[in-house]
């Protein structure tokens, strides 16, 4: 017994695949899709100093990943996915750091963000 | 010849082991990036603490009496450091001394030793000027506190009591106060403190008050271009500490082989980075202004690190 594919047998199952792999991957993405903020923090000016900033954040509800970047004094803050952080949440956490927040934005929204969109 | 070495040994620790505690341990009071050698105006975060420990070798053998005094101190001095609220931070520094003291009298050399806890200072600092901008800041701080006495001061050994200078702790309960700026940016950061200490009388001796006025410079030499995210710094330090004390009081009398003027140059070290930072520096006296015989200093080596918790 032998099986002969035919061209256009495999163009379809093919088309079947890619769809189901677009399906699954965008069903992902919305729910990895998590808020992260971008805080400007002024007066942040050396590596030791930094860690206040990391460990006031890290205590916030919803906290789940912070990036400092000194050279910019920007600290990227990712919440876990449905919580967010309101600006003047951040800005009392950057103030019992010891500095002062410059500047507040939301970089990526989040699942729930987007229905009010 | 007893009382003959007792006296000399009062008088020997005249201009620098009268403040050894506020000399050697008050100073060191930040844990934050900061000098080596005395405190800075860097914030310490609410309700978090943070921890330093330095170890101490000071050494003074320069002896004009024609004694040949040799003192030597090894300390091992723990800070710790707690933020009340972002511009109120109190601290508390507990020092553990070993201190030796040799003399030659009439052709005889002799040690006088002691070692324990010494005295705890406690102290807060209040930042009353913060000026922060994208990579900068400026802060000013007043500081007060209090050197108790912790240590033992009634130490004694073949020779009878140890000179009040030999003791490990003072005895006395002394207090203390004064004001740090900081200029901080990324390349560099600068400090300059002036702080005073008065002394109280304990056991019929009183070490003389001590004025300080400190500067320092820290310069990012390592790495040269800033990298993303949190790099670790690699801080040439250069630090000054001008120290003058008043005479000491044996008895209400002031001993005139005590006090003076010191101007250390302190050249170091300090690689900082998120969690810890290591440091190291030499304090050399470039300037040594005596009163009468007071034993001079050969130089204070000062190491340590500091940790976030």
């Amino acid at each position: 017994m032998s099986y002969h594919l035919q061209p256009a047998s495999v163009m379809k199952t093919l088309g079947s695949i890619l769809f189901i792999l677009f399906l699954g991957s965008a069903a992902a993405g919305a729910q990895e899709a998590k808020p992260v903020y971008k805080v400007y923090v002024d007066g942040l000016s050396c590596p030791f100093c930094t860690y206040g900033i990391e460990k006031k954040f890290s205590k916030v509800e919803g906290v789940e990943k912070i990036d400092i970047d000194l050279k910019t004094g920007t600290t990227l803050i990712t919440m876990a996915a449905g919580k967010t952080l309101d600006e003047k949440t951040a800005r009392e956490t950057v103030k019992a750091a010891g500095f002062t927040l410059r500047d507040f934005e939301q970089v990526q929204v989040g699942p729930e963000d987007k229905g009010k969109e | 010849m007893v009382l003959q070495i007792v006296g000399l040994g009062e008088r020997i620790i005249g201009t620098i082991g009268a403040s050894t505690a506020f000399f050697l341990f008050v100073g060191m009071g930040s844990a934050w990036s900061a000098p080596i050698t005395f405190n800075t105006a860097l914030p310490v975060a609410e309700d978090e603490f943070i921890f330093r420990q330095q170890v101490v070798y000071d050494r003074s053998g320069d002896d004009p009496s024609g004694a040949d005094r040799d003192r030597e101190v090894f300390a091992a001095v723990s800070v710790l450091g707690y933020g009340v609220t972002s511009d109120l931070a109190v601290f508390g520094i507990m020092p553990y001394v070993d201190k030796s003291l040799e003399i030659t009298s009439m052709g005889v050399r002799r040690t006088r030793d002691t070692r324990g806890i010494g005295d705890l200072a406690l102290f807060g600092r209040y930042t009353i000027v913060q000026n922060d901008i994208p990579g900068r800041t400026f802060r000013i701080a007043p500081f007060v506190g209090v050197e108790l006495p912790t240590g033992e001061d009634d130490e004694t050994d073949g020779l009878g009591r140890l000179p009040a200078s030999v003791q490990a702790g003072s005895g006395s309960t002394d207090p203390f106060g004064g004001l740090v700026a900081t200029y901080q940016t990324l390349d560099f950061e600068m400090d300059a403190q002036a702080s005073y200490k008065i002394s109280t009388e304990a056991n019929n001796f009183e070490f003389g008050d001590v004025a300080r006025l400190d500067a320092s410079l820290q310069y990012r030499l390592w790495s040269r271009s800033l990298q993303s995210g949190v790099p670790g710094f690699l801080y040439g330090v250069f630090e000054e500490n001008l120290i003058h004390q008043n005479k000491n009081r044996s008895n209400g009398a002031k001993d005139p082989d005590s006090g003076g003027t010191t101007l250390f140059l302190v050249p170091g070290l300090q690689y900082v980075t998120q969690r810890w930072i290591v440091e190291g520096g030499v304090q050399i006296p470039v300037v040594q202004d005596l009163n009468g015989m007071a034993l001079e200093k050969d130089f204070i080596v000062r190491c340590g690190f500091r940790f976030n918790f």
